[in-house]
């Protein structure tokens, strides 16, 4: 009978035995596809935008934020939006295969939910005519839309780094808001209860910090929170934005659809346009996990 | 590792990410072949595993976690490489013949053979484990951290290979008649 101690040397010494070295000739094809294969940003709309090239968009795209356009505004806090809507004739369009930059067809689209950052899927929305995928958003002019799983979030948006909560941010819309409400320089403007796709949720807003020069931070950036995926990715941005956000439980999946734009951006043209979008949002029924 | 490589990299320096991938590229494929224990998806995972480590570079908030990090993303390459071949590689097992004995003498032809089988027998996620532990020396917590589970299922998952290897140490070593070589 062997001791812990005699199988864990053992398996230590097993273990020492094989390959080490990479061939060459593998090394050799990593490196020849790395011009062929874009980078993905940081989920950072204020300078991202600005200094994207097609190639790397494209490649978000791929990873795939969903998106609708909406209005990054205050909006009113209403008692309810969305709602039962038709069942559409046609079938939606998957957002991710939407090419970026290029407008969108006004029409029925949905996130499927593929990629990375995990993202939450089946959201069906109605895009009306002027939009275009951003890759991380779908946007019009100066204002975003996306969709959001959420993961984590931090203490202070500044020290990304260093402030992720431990134990992580639990699964609920409640647990989600109080967490944002104690960042440090987030400010929550109000939260109100609302129902978008006739699911029941939050809604909020939030200003990002300001009066901070982010290139002290830790990140180089703001960081509001952690979506699921490789890498952490987290959404980030600049100072001195605006947020609205509906944080609904669907099903007990926490789903968040985030308006953002430049403060003194929105109109009530896309005040409109952006709750005609929200209005038309309905969640599929998502599969029920195995036992 | 180079932090001021890793920053440069997450900027789009090809070369600078040459040399990271230079630098990194024996220790994870090392990793993978003790994990898949097979030459050619060890290769594919950390050929995959590299790829990946530039496009989610700039994803990468603190760069000095870049060896953890890019861990996690090898251990997630190295699933998807059992995923692929699980249909059909289930039965077949390595002959250790031509790997060298370790130089304290304490593995034997017959442990080796039977340490092949047992570990073939766990999942990946139990073999990520056993060789982020033993072979790299990483700490559980770092264990749990580079794989995003809780340290209490990394210590579970520890416990349960190194008995299944136990298990398999002490077994009858005889191979079956079905069992066959690749």
């Amino acid at each position: 009978m062997s001791t812990d101690r005699d199988v864990t040397r053992i398996v230590r010494s097993w273990l020492e035995e094989g390959a080490t070295a990479l061939p060459d000739r593998v090394l050799d094809e990593v490196l020849d596809r790395v011009p062929a294969t874009p980078q993905r940003r940081a989920w950072w709309p204020a300078r991202r935008l600005p200094y994207m090239n097609n190639a790397l968009k494209m490649a978000i795209a791929a990873a795939a934020v969903v998106v609708v356009a909406v209005a990054g505004f205050s909006l009113v806090p209403r008692d309810s939006v969305g709602g039962p809507t038709p069942t559409p004739t046609s079938s939606p369009t998957v957002i991710s295969s939407v090419p970026l930059n290029v407008k969108m067809q006004p029409g029925r689209y949905m996130t499927d939910g593929t990629d990375e950052p995990v993202l939450p899927a089946g959201i069906q929305f109605t895009v009306p005519d002027g939009w275009h995928n951003a890759g991380w958003a779908i946007e019009k002019a100066d204002v975003q839309v996306s969709f959001w799983a959420i993961g984590n979030t931090y203490r202070d948006p500044c020290k990304s780094v260093s402030t992720a909560l431990v134990p992580p941010l639990g699964p609920t819309v409640g647990e989600f808001v109080s967490a944002l409400q104690a960042q440090a320089g987030t400010k929550v403007d109000s939260t109100t209860p609302v129902t978008v796709g006739g699911h029941s949720g939050q809604l909020v807003e939030l200003d990002w910090p300001a009066g901070i020069d982010v290139s002290k931070c830790e990140a180089g950036d703001l960081r509001l929170w952690i979506a699921p995926g490789s890498g952490d990715p987290s959404r980030g941005g600049g100072v001195g934005r605006h947020s609205t956000l509906w944080i609904v439980d669907v099903d007990g999946r926490r789903e968040v659809i985030e308006v953002t734009s430049v403060p003194g951006s929105i109109t009530e043209a896309k005040r409109s346009e952006a709750r005609s979008i929200v209005e038309s949002i309905t969640f599929a029924a998502q599969a029920s996990p195995a036992p | 590792m180079d932090t001021d490589l890793v920053v440069r990299a997450q900027h789009g320096d090809e070369e600078a990410f040459a040399s990271l991938a230079v630098a990194a590229g024996d220790r994870l494929h090392a990793v993978a072949h003790r994990i898949l224990r097979d030459t050619d998806l060890a290769e594919d995972a950390t050929q995959q595993a590299l790829l990946t480590v530039w496009r989610d570079l700039p994803q990468l908030r603190d760069p000095a976690r870049f060896d953890a990090w890019s861990y996690r993303l090898l251990v997630r390459a190295c699933y998807a490489e059992g995923r692929r071949t699980r249909r059909w590689a289930p039965n077949l097992r390595l002959l250790p013949a031509d790997e060298p004995t370790a130089a304290d003498g304490s593995s034997t032809v017959v442990d080796r053979d039977q340490l092949e089988r047992g570990f073939r027998r766990l999942s990946i996620d139990h073999r990520a484990v056993v060789v982020l532990h033993h072979y790299l020396d990483m700490p559980l917590d770092e264990v749990a951290e580079t794989l995003g589970v809780p340290v209490g299922t990394a210590r579970s998952r520890l416990h349960h290979a190194m008995r299944g290897l136990r298990a398999a140490l002490e077994a009858d070593a005889r191979p079956s008649s079905r069992e066959a070589v690749p």
